[in-house]
């Protein structure tokens, strides 16, 4: 399936776009999405370890399930406030 | 009251929102740009948010903070864009019919704000060097995180 994946902050700006495209297997889990976002984006391999993923809007465990129609985001280590 | 806004934060009104009959006492926390940490100094930070889910989540700090204190109202503002030294990135009040329950309340939700809201700042250093602030051991952000956030729900 395919999917799209939005990136902020650090991780927008190591790969030079807010949102980038990639070919996975059905019902692939976040922690091998991150892997495959490593492979396709070794520049973002370290922030991607220390990063969270949000599905929908919600965040995701390395176990939860992607589905073709999510709203996917990386979010690396966040500093609001 | 909740919004992002790339504008000038006006604290005075984020105050006056909270404001009840019913309140006997109101806190306001605001977070503006420092200079100096240690020694490194900063000439200016800059915001940046995954906007949809940053309000949802503020939302759902607020909903936490009402199910754990006795409050009248609370209100968060926080801007994007370029902050300047001594500009206030984020404004957080409080009011409730005792004090205790705002000064818990605020310093709570600012706490889990920089745990569990998408937004982040860069730092534009006096050498010319910017970073990301991504902090490292941080902890992370989970749907479990979350949920005891909210006291086990």
């Amino acid at each position: 399936m395919k999917i799209q994946i939005k990136l902020f902050a650090a991780a927008r700006e190591l790969s030079d776009t807010g949102e980038i495209g990639l070919e996975v297997a059905d019902g692939i889990l976040v922690k091998d999405m991150k892997q495959e976002i490593s492979n396709a984006y070794p520049k973002m391999s370290e922030l991607i370890l220390r990063s969270a993923v949000s599905l929908n809007r919600e965040f995701a465990t390395d176990e939860s399930v992607v589905r073709e129609n999510d709203e996917i985001a990386l979010i690396p280590p966040v500093s609001g406030g | 009251m909740i919004f992002i806004t790339p504008k000038a934060i006006d604290t005075s009104k984020v105050l006056e929102s909270v404001k009840s009959q019913q309140a006997g006492a109101s806190v306001l926390f605001v977070g503006t740009t420092r200079q100096f940490t240690g020694e490194k100094e900063t000439v200016q930070l800059e915001y940046e948010c995954y906007e949809s889910m940053a309000l949802e989540k503020i939302q759902q700090l607020v909903d936490s903070v009402e199910a754990k204190w006795n409050i009248e109202h609370c209100s968060v503002v926080h801007r994007i864009g370029v902050v300047g030294l001594g500009e206030s990135s984020i404004a957080v009040a409080v009011s409730s019919g005792h004090r205790l329950e705002s000064f818990e309340a605020a310093a709570w939700l600012v706490d889990e704000l920089k745990i569990q809201v998408p937004i982040w700042k860069k730092e534009f250093w006096a050498d010319g060097k910017t970073e990301w602030v991504h902090p490292s051991g941080a902890p992370k952000p989970t749907p479990q995180d979350f949920n005891s956030a909210q006291g086990g729900a």
